[in-house]
């Protein structure tokens, strides 16, 4: 558990600079919001695995709803750019020079920027509150391998809730 | 710079937030400032628009979709929206001021404010729209918006009651207007023009008498009738302003009293140059219209309570306008503008006073014993109270009194057959009296008490800000009134114009104190007739009294409601009952029930297997050896005797699948697919300790057969499809797109597909050239579907995080902070929310 620990440490910086690097060369070459976000995503879920569920929410400390939320946001403001010009919405318009070291920039680059964000928040966010709910859910043996593998990953926890989770189907309330 | 008026309001929505959090006392003189300052730029522009030239703007949105359709989206400012946005924005000025004293100390007044602006917004962009698109969009926010601002104290029972069925019933509406409008806009396409002109509402005024000569006309109008009238509260569906009207801090009200139900008539004023010329349209607009005038305010007068009193008198008026706008006459159209502006400024002043005296005194009673406790007496509010009901009755020397004019003579000149003339005079005799009453009881009970023992209360002066607004409206009535340089300027700029606009031909009438001696009989008359009634009040309610309490829709509104549950429930307990699987399998079948027989039919005779066609390229060894891995996975998941051997047999798939995408030169799929297929294991594996546990016995084989098939159906369905696209054989000139590409020479037998990845790879360049054609599709031909595909990555994380964060002691601790909550919240009459009406 040690050595991977220490690996991730180097790991994660690494993969993160790789998913970034995907995110803006995938004009040229291969990449893409989708594919980058979900690399760089889940860097942080095998860190968070790792690092034990004790603190998963300490392996980077920013709230990923509003990651999510802000990437839709960015994506929006900038599709909503070409209206000021009387263009249609999202359309791809590239900046005139491009910009030495980065490339040239343009609504693409931002709408994929965009979906980087969502697709890293709202992957690790799911992760993130599974592996929460199985550490505060069930404590009860199963005999399915796969339980156990899960529990290993998601280490100990203190508080040890007997109650697991309850059938969620409310009826609809009429009115 | 129209839309940039809309999105000033829109943004500064939010920013109130921030501005009510960091300046607590003023902030509502600062946001005042945002309606009248959008009111000010509107009334700057008044010069060109008189002179009978309409600001117009358009932003394009969509072009050539669907077959040739063109969008744009499309803002004018004439006359006629001139008038509705100054009167919501000046509307909306005083609204907040006045909240902003009232809501001093609620908790949640931040949100009020922010959704008050927004709901500005979207009117001023009703109003403001200059074609269908634009207007439906802002049409279909309003009652959002409307259900947020009554909804803002939404702890109480009856708040989200009243809020659901004020967004319900106008949404409901609206959704009927678009049909209409619809079939509006297509049968003056089938006449020949553009979508780009068919739906473009100037263009629909121009075409006059051609549209109610088509067999479209009908049921267009009806549509667009229900829809007018559903938001306006008129009588089939008025009942869900009433009980919008009695939540208990009924501020949030005073706006869509007096901005949102007009919008219907502004509506209908605007489309009235093109669907007026029929009898059929008269006769609607004289019933809906007559009716709700009369029976809303024989509703109003029985009333103890001054809220629903004034709802149903907003109803009342609105009434008025409508069948005003029914009678066939040279002066309806200003009749209907004088009545509207009577309607705002005197309805507007009385909702902002009785706000006054409630704040003060607590009370909303119209009863007398109750009304000596606790009144507010002070030197201004009785005064403007008297000015206001005197103007909404009628009485000389107000602008009520020139209003009613107007109306008299567009009923006795209107050119109508003789039992709608008689219907509408008939309404304003019965109307008029009624609506006197009514206003009589109010201004004695609720302004005139008598000071009696409230000395406490008497040395109170309501704040500078609240008076503000009802003193300026009272000032408008008294102005506008007296013939003078006032009531000319408003004639020639505001009245006269609009007037013309909705008539649809230039119209000049002067603002006279009488225009015929007949009319000034007739407006005397019921005049007299209602003063006289004053002294018979206590007999009248208790003769409205005996009608049924039920005189409104709105217990079928809530059976209608409860029947969409019980219909939602009966479809979805078999569909959903918490297994996936058998939403999964419901899903696959209607899938194959619906396109499994039309490929069955249609699709097969195009299926030119590759087997009957030479290869290609040669097939290599390596290729099948990739492929083999499939089968495998596919057979080790249907054997498997635990979940995570069935989920190493998906993860064999998923992986094999990324190699393939690897060999055959899409390495941007194969890098998503791989993550994807990683973390969906991960993901799995996470949740296997939330998942109750089974038994893992083998199912029975019935079990298996019916999964087999499903699953077997459904895959040879998309197997079968993608083979008909993308090996079929298929001229393009034979299918639908003959139309469109018939110009352009197409070989014959060329692919159906072939031509748009081409496309693609042809385009994707630009000059720069980003040579990912992918990325190119994803972000730039298809960029707002991608766009669409995060907002939908988003509402799945919100969906999660609902199901998870959903803990049992988390449900404790909530349930705890309910129950600490003050009583006092709680009105007594929550428990029962369809009684509100009864009294």
């Amino acid at each position: 558990m040690l050595v991977l620990r220490t690996l991730m440490r180097v790991l994660l910086p690494l993969l993160m600079v790789l998913s970034l690097y995907l995110l803006l060369g995938s004009f040229e070459g291969v990449g893409g919001g989708f594919g980058s976000g979900l690399l760089a995503a889940g860097a942080i879920i095998l860190h968070m695995m790792i690092s034990g569920s004790a603190r998963p929410r300490q392996t980077l400390t920013l709230s990923y709803i509003v990651l999510a939320a802000s990437g839709i946001l960015f994506a929006m403001v900038w599709g909503s750019v070409n209206l000021l010009v009387n263009q249609p919405f999202l359309s791809a318009r590239w900046f005139d020079n491009p910009i030495p070291g980065i490339g040239s920039l343009g609504i693409p680059v931002f709408l994929n920027i965009g979906a980087y964000m969502v697709v890293v928040g709202v992957t690790t966010q799911i992760a993130l509150l599974l592996l929460e709910e199985a550490a505060a859910g069930s404590s009860q043996p199963s005999p399915d391998g796969a339980d156990q593998l899960a529990r290993s990953t998601t280490a100990h926890n203190g508080q040890g809730h007997l109650s697991r989770p309850r059938p969620r189907n409310q009826k609809g309330r009429v009115l | 710079m129209l839309l940039s008026i809309i999105f000033f309001c829109l943004l500064v929505a939010p920013l109130s937030l921030v501005i009510r959090r960091s300046m607590r006392q003023g902030s509502m003189w600062v946001l005042a400032l945002v309606p009248l300052v959008c009111a000010g730029f509107l009334l700057a522009q008044t010069g060109t628009i008189v002179g009978g030239r309409p600001i117009v703007e358009n932003y394009f949105w969509a072009r050539n979709i669907g077959g040739g359709l063109d969008f744009d989206i499309s803002f004018v400012l004439d006359s006629l929206s001139l008038l509705f946005a100054l009167l919501i924005m000046l509307i909306g000025t005083f609204t907040i001021l006045h909240a902003g004293h009232v809501l001093a100390r609620h908790q949640q007044s931040d949100l009020f404010f922010c959704y008050t602006l927004a709901f500005l917004g979207c009117m001023l962009g009703l109003v403001l729209a200059g074609n269908v698109l634009t207007l439906m969009v802002f049409w279909l926010l309003v009652p959002v918006c409307s259900y947020l601002l009554l909804g803002y104290r939404h702890e109480m029972l009856i708040v989200r009651y009243a809020a659901r069925q004020a967004w319900f019933i106008p949404f409901g509406g609206s959704l009927v207007l678009l049909i209409g409008l619809l079939i509006l806009g297509e049968s003056l396409r089938s006449l020949g023009m553009s979508a780009l002109d068919a739906y473009d509402l100037a263009v629909i005024r121009s075409t006059g008498g051609t549209v109610s000569a088509t067999a479209a006309y009908v049921p267009a109008m009806l549509c667009i009738l229900v829809g007018c009238l559903a938001i306006s509260a008129q009588v089939p569906f008025h009942f869900w302003h009433t009980s919008a009207m009695q939540i208990p801090a009924p501020i949030s009200i005073y706006l869509h009293t007096i901005t949102m139900v007009t919008a219907g008539v502004y509506l209908l004023a605007r489309l009235a140059p093109a669907l007026s010329n029929t009898i059929l349209w008269s006769d609607t607009l004289i019933i809906a219209g007559g009716s709700s005038f009369v029976l809303s305010a024989a509703l109003a007068l029985r009333q103890h309570d001054v809220r629903p009193l004034l709802a149903y008198a907003t109803t009342s008026q609105i009434g008025l306008m409508i069948l005003l706008l029914g009678t066939n006459s040279p002066y309806t159209q200003a009749a209907l503008i004088a009545t509207l502006l009577n309607y705002v400024c005197s309805i507007g002043a009385l909702f902002f006073l009785t706000g006054i005296t409630a704040h003060a005194s607590g009370s909303y009673s119209l009863e007398p014993a109750q009304s000596m406790q606790a009144r507010l007496r002070q030197p201004l509010t009785p005064w403007l109270a008297l000015l206001a009901t005197m103007s909404l009755a009628g009485m000389p020397l107000l602008f009520g009194f020139v209003a009613r004019e107007l109306a008299f003579e567009a009923a006795l000149t209107g050119v109508l057959p003789v039992l709608e003339y008689s219907f509408v005079f008939l309404a304003l005799a019965l109307g008029i009296p009624l609506t006197i009453v009514y206003l009589w009881r109010l201004l004695r009970y609720v302004f005139l008490a008598p000071a009696g023992h409230t000395a406490q209360h008497s040395a109170k002066t309501a704040p500078a800000g609240m008076l503000l607004g009802p003193a300026l409206l009272g000032s408008c009535l008294l102005m506008l009134g007296i013939p003078g340089a006032g009531q000319a300027f408003v004639a020639n700029a505001l009245i006269n114009p609009a007037a013309s606009l909705v008539a649809g031909r230039p119209i000049m009438i002067e603002l006279v104190l009488w225009q015929s001696p007949a009319s000034l009989i007739l407006s005397l008359l019921v005049l007299a007739l209602g003063v006289a009634l004053v002294r018979y009040e206590r007999l009248l309610i208790t003769l409205f009294a005996s009608l049924p309490a039920r005189l409104n829709a709105q217990r079928i509104c809530d059976q209608i409601l409860r029947g969409f549950y019980m219909l939602a429930t009966i479809l979805m307990r078999p569909i959903q009952d918490g297994k996936l699987r058998i939403a999964v399998a419901a899903m696959l079948m209607v899938w194959l029930g619906l396109i499994g027989p039309l490929l069955l039919t249609f699709g097969l005779q195009y299926l030119n297997l590759p087997m009957a066609q030479p290869l290609r390229r040669e097939l290599f060894a390596y290729e099948l050896l990739i492929v083999l891995p499939i089968p495998i996975g596919i057979a080790l998941m249907i054997r498997a005797r635990s979940r995570l051997e069935a989920l190493s047999g998906l993860g064999i798939v998923g992986s094999t699948l990324a190699l393939f995408f690897t060999v055959f030169s899409a390495p941007d799929l194969a890098l998503t697919q791989a993550l994807a297929v990683a973390l969906l294991t991960t993901f799995f594996v996470f949740s296997f300790p939330l998942i109750p546990i089974r038994a893992t016995a083998k199912a029975p084989n019935f079990m298996r057969l019916r999964d087999i098939s499903i699953a077997g159906g459904a895959g040879l369905l998309i197997a079968l499809l993608t083979f008909v696209t993308l090996v079929s054989n298929i001229p393009i000139d034979s299918i639908f797109l003959a139309n469109e590409l018939a110009n352009e020479d197409i070989p014959a037998s060329s692919q159906l597909f072939d031509r748009v990845s081409s496309f693609y790879i042809d385009n994707s360049g630009g000059q720069e050239g980003p040579t990912n054609v992918v990325q190119m599709i994803l972000l730039n031909f298809r960029s707002l579907d991608t766009f669409v595909v995060l907002v939908m990555w988003f509402i799945a994380l919100l969906g999660i995080v609902g199901l998870l964060r959903k803990r049992p002691e988390q449900h404790k601790r909530s349930r705890q902070q309910i129950a600490r909550q003050p009583a006092h919240t709680v009105p007594a009459e929550a428990a029962e929310p369809a009684e509100i009406e009864v009294r």
